[in-house]
């Protein structure tokens, strides 16, 4: 497994209307089946990284290839149907769709991709038997998304982002609506399940001691040129 | 609503009686349809028709109310083509034509009014689609702005306007 | 796009209550604007059926639509009478088929009481020239052993509950108050079946009845002192000798304008003679301005109410950045993003169009006696005509155009906010 899911070349992005970039990140590399830490403070340019590697942005130079495709060579209709088959999504909070239940939000990636609804088999299932890996109570998965706890959202985010096994998994900031004890109990679980997928694993934090148990750290300050010129 | 109706209805009561009310730009027809027949009445200020309501004074004048009788006497109505209408006899009366008859009978009091009376008798093959006339008279009569129409036949009465937008009558 | 749609239904039902209140506004308007076409409609078509067949109306000179108002259909102005032998010389013109005198100015409990003759029924057409039929019963005899005979309408029957062989007492004037003949009560002898005409809530009686029943009456009030039997009065001459006007059929309808010009100037006094199709057409003529701007109003309702559906459904986007942000990262483009706004627009507005019919279903049920009682239109339920639909369509077509609004913000804002709404 030495296949690169994220490949990052020479990649420069500018807000609109902002005179010098954002980013500016000549090379990031992540190996197929790593689980990489980003750390960076707020304001660092993460929501925008996110934004480039999700295809919802398009970097104003450079290349960012996922799983071999280069993202900014695909049309955005392209884009939008590689990130429905290929990447699950975990953010910091009101990741659900709060008039949907638990079971309903977990199977919802398998109504935008056929790849991923194949790979799940029976949706229904697969969502359950992630909810209980995850540990959600049965009696809770009918409930809807609005009614369960901010850990238990969290929770039924993640099983969302696992269903179907998508080779690239991003987390956003997942733990830090959570409180200290239950942030580690809820990496551990991704760390768990992404490993169990075989998935591709980018947690991006701004605290930095959630890091312990990656394969690799990366600072986004330090590979992003942009940035040390913004702290200069 | 009824109290509009009733509203309306005083409103209407004093012109509607007046039923020979002659102004200038305004024609009437009247249609009549009955069995295969196709009777068309018309009454034309003749002012719309040449722009002036009293003897012709010169050439041109007489040369106006000639071209007008021209424009008469050609039929300038045309039944729907379906019912394969065809004229059977007209009748075109001008005022001052030939400086003899004046028809001013309908207008007692009204010297200074003159009327053009033209009548138009149609046989049809198919009446029962009959279900429109045209007129060329807004293309002929430039001063003519309005045709108030009156219709009887098989398919009830009515009343409507014709202009030089809408020159079809249709039921 | 099955998924996205079945979402943006799961998404509106959560937002039922706002949603739901911009529908009651819009199916209002609809309603409204349907019941507007709708009243416009029927009022000409239960007008026009109630002239069925008939020439000319001929009374005393007032306006043409004054006339007909008041002799077809009872409403309106009395107008002055007619003599008697005026009437004779119209009916033995050669170009008349048939001619009917009416006598109006009574009343029976509100509703009018008409004086004709037994023709009255073997002539007068409703609808698309069907003649008046008995629902019981049979017509009033018309001669002397007749005299205190009635057929009633359909509606009055219904509504006083008679049946052939009640009795009947008329009101003089048409108040339901006024001073009553109870002296001479009329026996019910048929029942007319309903035609949704003037004639469902017309007493008829025979002229003589008419005569009859003023014999000992002066200036709208009894003769003091003066009490003549019902059963002398058939004694005394009942011969009618004025009425209020007539209907008239030709046996060529071509002749109508002729006659009408020859009625018009008869020399033994002034008449009028009307083409009531005519009238009416001239009566909505008039009306047209009156149609024109309640439409407009109605239409400027409808806008109303689908400008409310854009705002609340562009304040709901604000609350709903979130909810597109998680549809974006699951895989949804701008474009579906778009699709399920104008979906949700179009759903609240068809929705509102239907409950609009319901509410017009309901409000004819509902009212369609009292519309026929108080303005004689005969209102009923049945599925749109063709110039509905269109106006259900432009409705429509109208909130698909207010969905743009909220649909294209959707669209810019998606495309703005990515994976993470900055709010």
């Amino acid at each position: 497994m030495t296949d690169s899911a994220i490949r990052i070349r020479d990649l420069v992005y500018r807000w609109p209307r902002q005179p010098r970039p954002c980013l500016d990140i000549p090379a990031l590399e992540v190996v197929a089946g790593e689980r990489v830490f980003l750390h960076g403070p707020s304001g660092s340019g993460k929501s925008t990284l996110l934004g480039l590697l999700g295809g919802v942005a398009v970097p104003e130079r450079g290349a960012i290839e996922l799983l071999g495709r280069d993202l900014a060579g695909l049309g955005g209709r392209a884009r939008d149907a590689f990130r429905a088959d290929h990447t699950g999504f975990v953010f910091q909070q009101f990741n659900l769709l709060p008039w949907l239940s638990a079971l309903d939000n977990a199977r919802l990636p398998c109504t935008f991709s056929a790849r991923r609804k194949q790979r799940a088999g029976d949706a229904a299932v697969e969502a359950a038997r992630l909810l209980t890996h995850l540990d959600l109570a049965p009696e809770l998965w009918r409930q809807p998304a609005a009614e369960l706890s901010v850990g238990q959202q969290q929770r039924v985010a993640a099983a969302r982002a696992l269903i179907g096994r998508p080779e690239i998994l991003i987390a956003d900031e997942p733990t830090s609506a959570l409180d200290a004890p239950r942030q580690q109990a809820f990496i551990d679980l991704l760390l768990a399940e992404s490993a169990a997928a075989g998935a591709t694993l980018l947690f991006v934090s701004h605290d930095a001691r959630l890091a312990a148990h990656f394969d690799r750290v990366i600072a986004l300050a330090e590979i992003n040129r942009a940035g040390m010129a913004d702290a200069s | 609503m009824k109290r509009t109706i009733l509203f309306v209805a005083l409103l209407c009561a004093v012109p509607a009686f007046a039923q020979h009310k002659h102004v200038h730009g305004e024609g009437r027809l009247d249609v009549a349809i009955d069995k295969d027949s196709l009777a068309l009445n018309l009454e034309l200020p003749l002012d719309a028709a040449v722009g002036f309501e009293r003897a012709p004074k010169n050439d041109k004048e007489k040369a106006a109310l000639a071209a007008a009788a021209r424009v008469l006497d050609a039929v300038p109505f045309a039944p729907g083509a379906a019912a394969r209408c065809s004229l059977q006899s007209k009748e075109v009366r001008m005022p001052f034509a030939g400086g003899a008859d004046r028809h001013d009978h309908a207008h007692e009091g009204e010297d200074h009014h003159a009327d053009i009376e033209a009548s138009y008798l149609f046989r049809c093959a198919d009446p029962a689609a009959l279900k429109s006339v045209e007129t060329t008279l807004f293309k002929d009569f430039k001063r003519l702005y309005r045709l108030e129409t009156r219709r009887a036949g098989p398919a009830g009465q009515g009343a409507a306007r014709l202009t030089p937008n809408k020159p079809v009558l249709n039921w | 796009m099955k998924a996205v749609l079945l979402l943006a239904l799961k998404s509106a039902w959560a937002r039922r209550l706002t949603l739901g209140i911009t529908l009651v506004a819009i199916a209002l308007a609809a309603a409204l604007l349907l019941a507007v076409e709708r009243v416009r409609h029927d009022a000409r078509a239960s007008f026009a059926q109630s002239i069925a067949g008939v020439d000319l109306v001929v009374g005393a000179r007032t306006g043409s639509v004054q006339l007909m108002l008041y002799a077809v259909f009872h409403s309106g102005a009395a107008t002055n009478n007619i003599r008697w032998d005026s009437y004779a010389a119209i009916a033995s013109h050669p170009a008349v088929a048939w001619a009917v005198p009416l006598s109006l100015g009574d009343s029976h409990r509100g509703f009018p009481v008409l004086g004709t003759t037994p023709a009255y029924f073997d002539h007068v057409r409703y609808a698309d020239g069907r003649p008046l039929a008995f629902a019981a019963g049979r017509a009033f005899a018309g001669d002397i052993d007749g005299v205190f005979e009635t057929v009633v309408g359909s509606e009055v029957a219904r509504e006083l509950g008679y049946r052939v062989g009640d009795r009947v007492v008329v009101t003089h004037g048409m108040a339901e108050l006024g001073p009553e003949h109870a002296d001479k009560p009329f026996a019910v002898v048929g029942v007319l079946a309903p035609t949704g005409t003037p004639a469902d809530r017309t007493v008829h009686v025979s002229l003589e009845a008419i005569a009859a029943i003023h014999l000992d009456w002066a200036g709208g009030a009894p003769l003091p002192g003066l009490r003549i039997p019902a059963a002398q009065a058939r004694k005394f001459d009942l011969a009618p000798r004025e009425i209020t006007a007539a209907l008239v059929g030709l046996k060529n309808r071509a002749d109508v304008f002729r006659l009408q010009r020859h009625i018009n100037a008869y020399r033994g006094e002034p008449l009028l003679a009307a083409l009531p199709g005519v009238a009416l057409d001239e009566l909505w003529q008039t009306l047209a301005m009156v149609e024109k701007t309640l439409f407009a109003l109605s239409v400027l309702v409808v806008l109303v109410g689908l400008a409310g559906l854009t705002a609340t459904m562009l304040a709901g986007l604000d609350q709903r950045r979130r909810e597109l942000a998680i549809l974006r990262a699951l895989g949804a483009g701008p474009r579906e993003i778009f699709l399920m706004l104008i979906a949700e627009g179009l759903l609240v507005t068809a929705l509102g169009v239907l409950a609009g019919c319901g509410l017009l279903a309901a409000g004819i049920l509902g009212f369609a006696p009292l519309v026929q009682a108080q303005y004689g239109i005969h209102l009923a339920w049945r599925a749109p005509s063709g110039n509905e639909i269109a106006l259900l369509a432009s409705i429509l077509a109208t909130g698909l155009a207010a969905s743009l609004v909220p649909g294209w913000r959707a669209w810019r804002m998606s495309l703005a906010d990515g994976l993470t709404p900055r709010n």
